[in-house]
């Protein structure tokens, strides 16, 4: 195609050698039409069966890696000390672990929290996309905040702060051994749950989440925010050590990830594994966004063999953020395979949805459940541990998954 | 034989010429400086590292789409109205150079494509009934509105007036699109296939394919190109120059040449060219806060590709392509006496502003518009590039034959 060609073309076309012309234009149109066409077919063809491809299909096609092979074995999992203890759900489960915003704007007319025995913290996750305020700029009357990031975990160490320092935590936020914590956040309170799965690891007792967390508060009800930060006195709580039977570490998942790839991936152990990141994480179609959520990523793609995938949205109300009714939240999971005869361990990417999914499960439902809190950002990078995925392909690092 | 060919008339110096060609360099040293900042900044906070090549890709396109008035709306005219098709060079051409370039990125980043690696960052959208009717609806808005968005965004400097209802319609139809979004994409296009052409087929077929589509096209449009009239013998001295760069139109192949090429450094570099995610993007934003639509938007957050909306507090390296292409269109029409304020009335306006409701649907439920879907779609060898198009193609002949465009701004054109 040039100009020259196209003035040529244009000038007086002679009548005479049009039909050879015609018939040299026929067989190129539809040469082109065939080959685009096929062009087409072929390229569609292949693209629904992998659009449908993905759910349940293969259980565990890369699970076989576990290492069963004959010779020595070496162990890959690191034997990490952790000061803990066993010391059962009793003080975990609370009576009434939801407090409703009318609830808490009862208190706030009555007067000073801490004279009501009541602590309010806000613990958010202030991603620059949330539409809610974030702390700085204004927050619920009386509330406190907690940076989950720095002041309950340890720094340059994946652990939270020893119980001394969670006793000094504690104290300075006013809290003592007969307060009710109240605890909300933005993100439909995911790290709000996650720091009342931490307040419990080191034994507080009445820690409750306020429903719906800072947007039912600001966004649904349109409640008042203010820019003062409170002073409370000191409180008198002393931290328990961790409670183990709260949290889940990695050999433990491993010996139940091991039993459900002998059995090709279906979950026989007598525990039950509940992935709540979302489905395409799940089934090993997509990593992390390294944009957003940099330092979560995995080197591997997929789910530990055996976890049924329930995503955290589904047991909120859309609206107003709040759980769902405890029987409709039950049926959820009990649709989505989950035994609630056995115990239950709950991982996303960091643990912080999880432990969303455990206020539901332990607190709301009063199940027996720990959250595995290294998740997906540990199995994932891990060398050695069975991984399923449901893609169909190599997925990850190590796939042509791109990014 | 002699041909008598027109004399060039005399292009002369005038006091207003001082003028404008001092704005014109002030536009392009702000430009410039705009674009030092960012380099010297790495973009921080305001697009991040790729603001100043964005920015300065953009001033290339503003400078390309007027020189060469690369427009889709007056290509379709010409080619519909005054039946000349030259004008669709310049579209074939920038089609033809992307597609090769974006072949070459392509391999480089996925070696044997299939229907499960399509790149994710190019504009491979759903094929379904919903990109036809966005693509039908776009056509007809940008007969009424009197020009797509890119074209609204180089003509305004021109002083072309109307495209600020068009704008602002634009922005409404984004609203309106963002509302029906819901319906159409569970209607429509969940579960409609992405087609990849190279999917299966490889990177040699799908690209001789689209080249042979182009040179088809390009063959069968001969029939309108009109006699080209020819100039007289020239010195190329300082005049000649300054009369080739800023009065006379760019040849279509080389602006539709430079356009690809572009078009491939933009994907190379950061993404496929668009010119409408940031305005929808902020659309999305306000909507979001002032609490009339969900924070979520099914389908369209979890994987579809194309200039979609995302929820955005700063200006992207999307929103700096923009800003160039307008600040580059007015210091390249200035120094050719092409700002003219054309004639305005609030008849014309208001049927601008429902072209640009037209428009803004259309390119939201398309994801995208002339620029976004249909070159960086095509050039990305998807299909859905292609119907966008050819649905634009239908709506604008059907317009232009019944006139929309004359009854929506009389005695305008």
């Amino acid at each position: 195609m040039s100009t020259d060609e196209s003035t040529a073309g244009a000038g007086a076309p002679t009548p005479r050698k049009s039909a050879g012309r015609t018939a040299i234009a026929v067989v190129a149109a539809a040469a082109l039409a065939g080959t685009a066409g096929f062009v087409v077919a072929n390229s569609t063809g292949d693209d629904a069966g992998s659009t449908t491809a993905g759910s349940d299909t293969a259980g565990s096609d890369s699970a076989e890696s576990g290492g069963t092979g004959s010779g020595d074995t070496a162990t890959t999992v690191v034997a990490a000390d952790i000061p803990g203890e066993h010391r059962g759900f009793d003080e975990v489960h609370t009576e009434e672990p939801l407090a409703t915003t009318d609830w808490l704007a009862e208190r706030l007319e009555e007067g000073e929290l801490h004279e009501q025995g009541i602590v309010l913290l806000d613990v958010s996750e202030n991603l620059p996309s949330s539409e809610l305020t974030p702390y700085a700029e204004a927050h619920i009357p009386q509330a406190q905040y907690v940076e989950w990031s720095e002041e309950f975990t340890a720094p340059n160490t994946r652990e939270f702060i020893s119980a001394e320092e969670f006793t000094e935590l504690a104290q300075s936020l006013g809290i003592g051994e007969d307060s009710t914590v109240v605890l909300y956040g933005d993100n439909n309170n995911w790290f709000a749950a996650y720091a009342s799965w931490v307040f419990n690891l080191y034994g507080v007792e009445d820690v409750v989440l306020l429903d719906g967390g800072l947007h039912k508060w600001e966004l649904y009800d349109e409640r008042e925010l203010v820019e003062e930060v409170p002073s409370v006195p000191a409180g008198n709580f002393e931290a328990k050590p961790q409670n183990h039977d709260l949290r889940a570490f990695q050999p433990e998942v491993l010996e139940i990830a091991e039993q459900n790839t002998e059995a090709d991936g279906d979950a026989v152990a007598a525990v039950n594994l509940v992935d709540i990141r979302s489905a395409e994480e799940h089934d090993g179609e997509v990593g992390v966004d390294p944009d957003i959520f940099q330092g979560e990523g995995a080197a591997v793609w997929g789910h530990i063999p055996g976890s049924v995938n329930v995503t955290w949205t589904q047991i909120v109300d859309e609206e107003t953020g709040e759980f769902l009714p405890a029987e409709e939240i039950r049926s959820i999971y009990e649709e989505a395979g989950v035994d609630f005869d056995d115990p239950i361990i709950a991982y996303c990417r960091i643990g912080e949805r999880a432990s969303h999914t455990w206020y539901a499960l332990s607190q709301i439902l009063g199940e027996e459940v720990k959250v595995y809190d290294g998740s997906w950002s540990e199995w994932g990078n891990s060398v050695g541990v069975p991984v399923a995925n449901n893609s169909g392909e190599r997925a990850g690092l190590w796939g042509q998954s791109g990014d | 034989m002699t041909v008598q060919v027109r004399a060039d008339r005399e292009l002369g110096w005038t006091r207003a010429d001082t003028v404008r060609t001092v704005i014109a360099v002030a536009v392009a040293a702000v430009l410039l400086g705009l674009a030092g900042y960012l380099s010297a900044t790495d973009g921080e906070g305001l697009g991040g590292s790729n603001a100043a090549l964005m920015l300065l890709i953009g001033a290339g396109l503003g400078i390309l789409f007027e020189r060469g008035r690369y427009c889709f709306f007056c290509v379709f005219r010409d080619l519909f109205e005054k039946r000349d098709s030259r004008g669709m060079y310049a579209i074939l051409v920038s089609i033809g150079v992307g597609t090769i370039g974006y072949a070459v990125i392509f391999s480089t980043r996925i070696p044997t494509p299939t229907a499960d690696n399509v790149p994710t960052d190019a504009h491979i959208a759903p094929v379904s009934l919903a990109l036809v009717i966005a693509g039908l609806a776009f056509g007809l808005g940008m007969v009424i509105s009197g020009g797509c968005i890119a074209g609204h965004l180089y003509r305004l400097p021109e002083g072309h007036l109307r495209s600020i209802p068009a704008l602002a319609g634009v922005v409404l139809g984004f609203g309106l699109g963002f509302l029906s979004w819901d319906a159409m994409y569970s209607g429509f296009i969940l579960g409609a296939p992405a087609t990849w052409l190279a999917a299966g087929n490889g990177y040699v077929l799908a690209v001789l394919l689209q080249l042979g589509v182009l040179v088809g096209l390009g063959v069968l449009l001969l029939r309108w190109n009109p006699p080209v009239q020819g100039r007289g013998d020239r010195v190329v001295d300082a005049a000649e120059v300054r009369r080739l760069v800023f009065f006379k139109r760019w040849p279509a192949l080389f602006t539709g040449a430079a356009v690809g090429i572009l078009a491939i450094l933009a994907y190379y570099k950061d993404q496929p060219l668009g010119v409408t995610q940031q305005i929808s993007s902020m659309t999305r934003t306000g909507m979001t806060e002032a609490g009339w639509m969900d924070g979520f938007m099914p389908g369209l957050d979890e994987r579809l590709a194309g200039c979609v909306a995302m929820v955005v507090d700063t200006i992207t390296t999307n929103g700096w392509l923009i800003v160039g292409i307008v600040l580059a269109s007015l210091a390249v029409a200035l120094p050719g006496r092409r700002v003219r304020v054309e004639k305005t009335t609030a008849f014309n306006s208001l049927t601008a502003l429902g072209g640009g409701v037209l428009l803004g649907w259309g390119a939201m439920i398309g994801l995208g518009c002339t620029i976004g879907v249909l070159l960086s779609g095509t050039q990305a060898l998807a299909l859905s590039g292609w119907v966008f198009g050819a649905a634009i193609v239908v709506a604008a002949g059907l317009g232009f034959r019944f006139g929309l465009h004359r009854k929506a701004a009389p005695g305008v054109f």
